[in-house]
């Protein structure tokens, strides 16, 4: 090897994690001018939006570059394998990848205007808020990307050790410390769990990148299927974990209640965006010959999930415990599309985009009626509001509609999508399950409609939500309703994303 | 056209929201102004549509989102006419109605044209995906009428209501998935059409399972017995122009839906069900009749006879006759009408009394001369007396039921003296007499809006009890389509007297 | 014998030998200092908190950010040596990777020490 071609930098493609860097190196700038030169809270809240659209522009240039690979030719094989696959084959650039990132920033950059006012609350401390949202932004984009099972795990680490710290970032409240104890309690467990799945299927199949290990198990070679198949179910386990599917959903409905009611929303659509992502990767491109095995493991949580999120959610006087649990049976609901395979990618997606963008929309209009750096939001407070806040009431009633998955909301395409992919694949009880579950869970959010539609209102005022939270409110209600009508677009865009 | 028949209330109802929130008294006129253009588009194609032609009429398609082979899909036929048409009348006249309504009119306007635009796009599609969007999406403003502007118990009846269909539509969201897979199996790509899901080939037991799925949905909605525990309170609890588009025009989903797609789509599995649908038609029937005659509240009365006027239109459907399916689409227009007009008469003295329980009154023909002559009218109509609608209705239904489901038709024939007695024995109780009570000395007759209210209804109940032909030669063709489906997929044969052609030979001019 | 356990005799001569060295060194020890005990002298530790009383104990909050801070240098080193290792094969590629590994690094320490972490008043 030569001088010159030792000092030569190889040329690797930084445009398969541009995304990834402008967050990770704007939370580090956000840092560090908030400690030299404490600006505003709202100068640092524009600059943190003007990062998320900044990864979001280069989102756009990899869309546009994966379009171009899936046009390449024979002859352009190397270049595809070497833009396609940069850094050893330990990151992806495909449209599964950008969508999650699509889905990542778009429910970053709703979360920050929703919760904005937690910010504001913060302090000296916002900046510090702020930079561990995009962090944790970065990670959970990493678990999309990734082809590599250690990269996943690091994905993963990143982005839910943030979101521990978010949990408990009001730390003078005791209800946000035990919403952080908690959270990083369980949370670390689930890691644990998923890593020593990673280390099975490493024993079984000789190889951590996903691609391998699929080249491996499709010629057969592999001699302890038994390790193997326990490595991929505890994956499954720990990924459970992260989208709170039950039975590992206990931490969900706590962490809700506790953490500060600004970043919830964020925290949730996160944690779902990521986990589901790196599910997705896992199971469709290493394992996608042996889905008779993992299909009806996953039809079991998914079962399970949707009926109890959607029973337990019913006798919640809280709404950010009854929105935990109806997280849970929404994790149930998008497991069903993932028994389908790889044919149902697009659907997967699709409901996964909707649902975050309601799920951080819900939240954001808890923050407004019951405070975004409080925990807890009984419905008592909820009462009347169509008369005292009726932008809050409406915008409300629309997510949760659309949470309910009534027609002409995105919700009701979302859910279709999977039914139909689920029914497709065979699994004929699980969408019979479905359906009955979402009958279910009508009640509670009718519940919530009911109270603030129907009853007299309680005395407490709403403070008038500031610009940035209508606007995120009202973006979410809009995408609902338009997705709703006009779901085509993003549908075909979902379904471009299959992983390579 | 279709489509815009669809929007124009959409559109209204945007507009009504649009209006300044401090001019609250424009939204009822602006509204009410609004229901007339679909009044119009349906009124100019009730008269442009060609009888005698069985297949689909004026109809739109534009695909929707092509990969799940879902399109916009509409087209009206001889089943659907007739309830696009007392859709778009009714909407005005609960409008007009609802003039009491002071809190949060606006709102309450544009959830009734909401209800309008969903109930007709209803009726139009012929996608299954769409019929299924507007057939939840009219669940919405009726939930919220009725839990917000309805009586005492409104919360728990509106919960009631949307639970009930809800979970009846989970089944038919079911169906309508594995119908979409079946025919992605057996062609290649998924389809939500219903004239080309007609021709899938499904096995006994798959048509039977999805037929279930579409029955149970569409017999919540009807309501059949002994599912109709929903009604009742339904329609206690909402406020006049909620009761009159729900009896009106909203359960007809269930016994249009039956019609349109059970037969269609399942002829075989319709055939040997015939035995249970006609079953529990005739128990809902005298069931219905029964408990309205022991009702102490007027509208609930009203409500327990619409179950039993419902039994007629499912046991016209199971008859599996032309008559009998004649019977069922006019007496669908029927008793939107006559049942329309009960709810609006008893909102009238509703809102004089503030009680609906019959023995409250006594004597008011002396006070109110014009409500009562309306009222009896009405219950004339009602019960079916010869020369109103309600007589062409019900007695298509029982001729055509006759000569294939005889046993059933003859217990059913009960309902109609039953009828008779409730009505009458109600307006004995409430109208005749010498009006003893001194809070029912002082009421006053109706004024002139509640009459023009009423003057339309009226004139129709003559018009189809006279000259029902006007009806019955747009529907004629798109029956005997119909029947013809159901005998050409199945080994049923439809009896002797059971075609229109034997019904009107034998019957001269009505 | 296989070749796969021979190579375990090489593990079991090095751990014997070091346990043999342990002992003897001890022994000698014994052998010849002088035995002189005090009470301070028998504790486990002779410097830092007395182990005496209730095991809850309270500790200055400002040692666990100094323990983390050294923590993380410490690790650093374990991912430095490695690099160092291939340096040369590794190319500039690795320089800049290293780094901008360190950089990170240094971005939490300016941070901490900006926070005004370091300052002991």
């Amino acid at each position: 090897m030569t001088f010159a071609q030792v000092l030569t930098p190889p040329s690797v493609g930084w445009i398969a994690i541009a995304p990834e860097i402008v967050l990770g190196v704007g939370a580090a700038l956000i840092l560090l001018f908030d400690v030299q030169y404490k600006p505003k809270r709202t100068h640092l809240g524009l600059a943190t939006a003007a990062i998320v659209a900044t990864a979001f522009a280069f989102a756009i240039v990899q869309y546009d570059r994966v379009q171009t690979l899936s046009q390449a030719t024979a002859d352009q094989a190397a270049d595809f394998v070497a833009t396609a696959f940069p850094f050893d084959a330990m990151i992806v650039l495909d449209a599964n990848a950008v969508f999650g990132r699509f889905a990542m920033l778009l429910v970053t950059g709703l979360g920050l205007a929703a919760g904005w006012r937690l910010f504001e609350r913060l302090g000296a401390r916002a900046a510090e808020g702020l930079a561990l949202m995009l962090l944790s932004a970065t990670g959970f984009m990493f678990m999309a990307s990734s082809t590599h099972l250690m990269m996943v795990f690091l994905g993963l680490e990143v982005g839910s050790i943030a979101l521990y710290v978010l949990a408990g970032i009001t730390r003078e409240r005791t209800e946000s410390d035990e919403a952080a104890i908690k959270y990083f309690l369980l949370g670390s467990v689930a890691s644990a769990v998923f890593i020593y799945g990673v280390a099975l299927t490493y024993a079984g199949s000789g190889s951590m990148n996903l691609l391998e290990i699929q080249g491996v198990l499709a010629r057969n070679i592999f001699t302890r299927p038994a390790v193997l198949l326990i490595g991929i179910a505890l994956m499954v386990v720990g990924m459970g974990f992260k989208v709170s599917a039950a039975p590992f959903h206990s931490w969900a409905p706590d962490v809700y209640q506790g953490a500060p009611g600004g970043i919830v929303g964020y925290m949730a659509a996160a944690a779902k965006i990521g986990g589901f992502a790196a599910l997705i990767r896992i199971l469709f491109t290493a394992f996608p010959d042996f889905i008779s095995t993992w299909g009806p493991l996953v039809a079991g949580i998914a079962a399970l999930s949707m009926l109890l999120g959607s029973t337990v959610a019913l006798v919640q006087d809280d709404i950010r415990r009854m929105l935990g649990y109806s997280g849970v049976a929404h994790a149930g609901f998008i497991l069903t599309g993932v028994v389908a395979g790889g044919a149902g990618t697009g659907e997967v997606w699709f409901y996964l985009g909707v649902y975050t963008v309601q799920l951080v929309g819900a939240f954001g209009v808890v923050a407004a009626v019951t405070g975004a750096a409080t925990s807890g939001a009984g419905i008592d407070a909820f009462r009347g509001l169509s008369k005292r806040a009726p932008f809050l009431a409406a915008t409300f009633t629309v997510l949760l509609l659309g949470m309910a998955g009534l027609p002409l909301t995105s919700g009701f395409v979302a859910k279709f999508g999977v039914f139909t992919e689920a029914w497709q694949a065979g699994y004929e009880w699980l969408v019979i399950v479905a359906v009955l579950a979402s009958v279910i869970a009508f009640f509670f959010y009718l519940r919530v409609i009911v109270a603030m539609y129907m009853e007299e209102p309680v005395d407490e005022a709403v403070a008038p939500p500031g610009i940035s939270v209508r606007a995120s409110l009202a973006l979410a209600s809009l995408i609902t309703i338009v997705i709703g009508i006009v779901p085509g677009p993003l549908l075909s865009l979902a379904g471009e994303a299959s992983p390579l | 056209m279709l489509t815009a028949l669809i929007l124009v209330p959409a559109v209204a109802a945007v507009v009504v929201m649009l209006l300044p929130s401090d001019r609250k008294e424009l939204a009822l006129p602006v509204g009410f102004a609004l229901s007339f253009v679909p009044l119009a588009i349906a009124g100019y194609l009730f008269f442009e549509f060609e009888t005698g032609v069985a297949g689909y009429q004026f109809t739109q398609k534009a695909v929707w989102y092509e990969p799940w082979g879902i399109s916009w899909n509409l087209g009206v036929d001889g089943i659907s006419l007739g309830l696009v048409a007392l859709s778009v009348i009714l909407i005005p006249i609960a409008l007009a109605a609802s003039t009491t309504i002071t809190d949060r009119t606006k709102e309450f306007v544009v959830f009734t044209l909401l209800l309008e635009a969903g109930l007709i796009g209803s009726f139009l599609a012929l996608d299954l995906f769409l019929f299924f969007v507007f057939f939840e999406a009219v669940l919405v403003p009726m939930y919220f009428i009725i839990g917000i502007w309805g009586s005492e118990r409104r919360i728990y009846a509106a919960m009631k209501f949307f639970i009930f269909t809800a979970f009846g539509s989970a089944f038919l969201l079911a169906s309508i998935v594995a119908l979409s897979v079946f025919h992605n199996r057996q062609f290649g790509s998924p389809s939500f059409d219903l004239l080309e899901l007609m021709s899938l080939d499904l096995t006994l037991d798959q048509s039977r399972w999805l037929f279930a799925g579409f029955g149970i949905a569409f017999a919540i909605k009807v309501p059949v017995f002994p599912l109709h525990t929903w009604l009742p309170d339904a329609h206690v609890q909402a406020p006049t122009a909620g009761s009159v588009l729900l009896a009106g025009v909203m359960l007809k989903l269930g016994t249009y839906g039956l019609l349109r797609f059970n037969l269609n789509l399942f002829p075989q599995a319709a055939v040997d069900a015939v035995p249970i649908i006609a079953g529990l038609a005739v128990i809902g029937i005298i069931y219905g009749a029964v408990v309205a005659i022991v009702q102490p509240d007027l509208k609930k009365l009203v409500a327990y006879s619409s179950v039993s006027h419902l039994g007629f239109i499912v046991l016209g459907t199971a008859a599996l006759t032309s008559a009998g399916f004649q019977g069922a689409v006019i007496q669908n227009v029927n008793h939107g009408l006559t049942t329309g007009a009960l709810f609006l008469l008893v909102g009238m003295i509703y809102e004089r009394r503030h009680t609906k329980k019959i023995e409250d009154f006594g004597g008011l023909a002396k006070v109110m001369p014009i409500f009562a002559g309306l009222f009896l009218f009405t219950a004339f109509a009602s019960i079916g007396l010869p020369g109103l609608n309600g007589f062409v209705g019900e007695f298509l239904v029982l001729i055509g039921s006759f000569p294939s489901i005889p046993v059933f038709a003859t217990i059913a024939a009960f309902g109609v003296i039953l009828a008779a007695i409730y009505l009458l024995w109600a307006y004995e109780r409430v109208f005749t007499g010498i009006p003893d009570k001194p809070e029912n000395q002082k009421l006053t007759d109706l004024n002139a809006r509640e009459i023009g209210l009423m003057v339309p209804l009226v004139v129709l109940m003559l018009v189809l009890g006279l000259y029902p032909k006007i009806l019955l030669d747009r529907t004629a063709a798109s029956t005997e389509a119909l029947l013809d489906r159901v005998e050409q997929a199945t080994t049923y044969e439809v009896p002797e007297q059971g075609r229109l052609a034997d019904v009107f030979a034998g019957e001269g001019d009505e | 014998m296989s070749q796969y356990f021979q190579e375990y005799i090489t593990v079991g001569a090095f751990a014997a030998v070091g346990v043999l060295l342990v002992l003897a060194i001890l022994g000698v020890a014994s052998v010849i200092r002088p035995s002189n005990p005090t009470p301070a002298k028998k504790l486990t530790y002779e410097c830092g908190v007395d182990p005496v009383g209730s095991g809850w104990s309270q500790t200055y909050v400002r040692y666990y950010i100094f323990g983390l801070l050294f923590v993380i240098f410490d690790v650093e080193a374990v991912f430095i040596f490695p690099w160092a290792i291939h340096a040369e094969a590794l190319g500039i590629g690795g320089v800049i990777a290293i780094v901008l590994f360190m950089l990170t690094l240094v971005e939490g320490l300016v941070y901490a020490i900006k926070k005004g972490v370091l300052a002991w008043e």
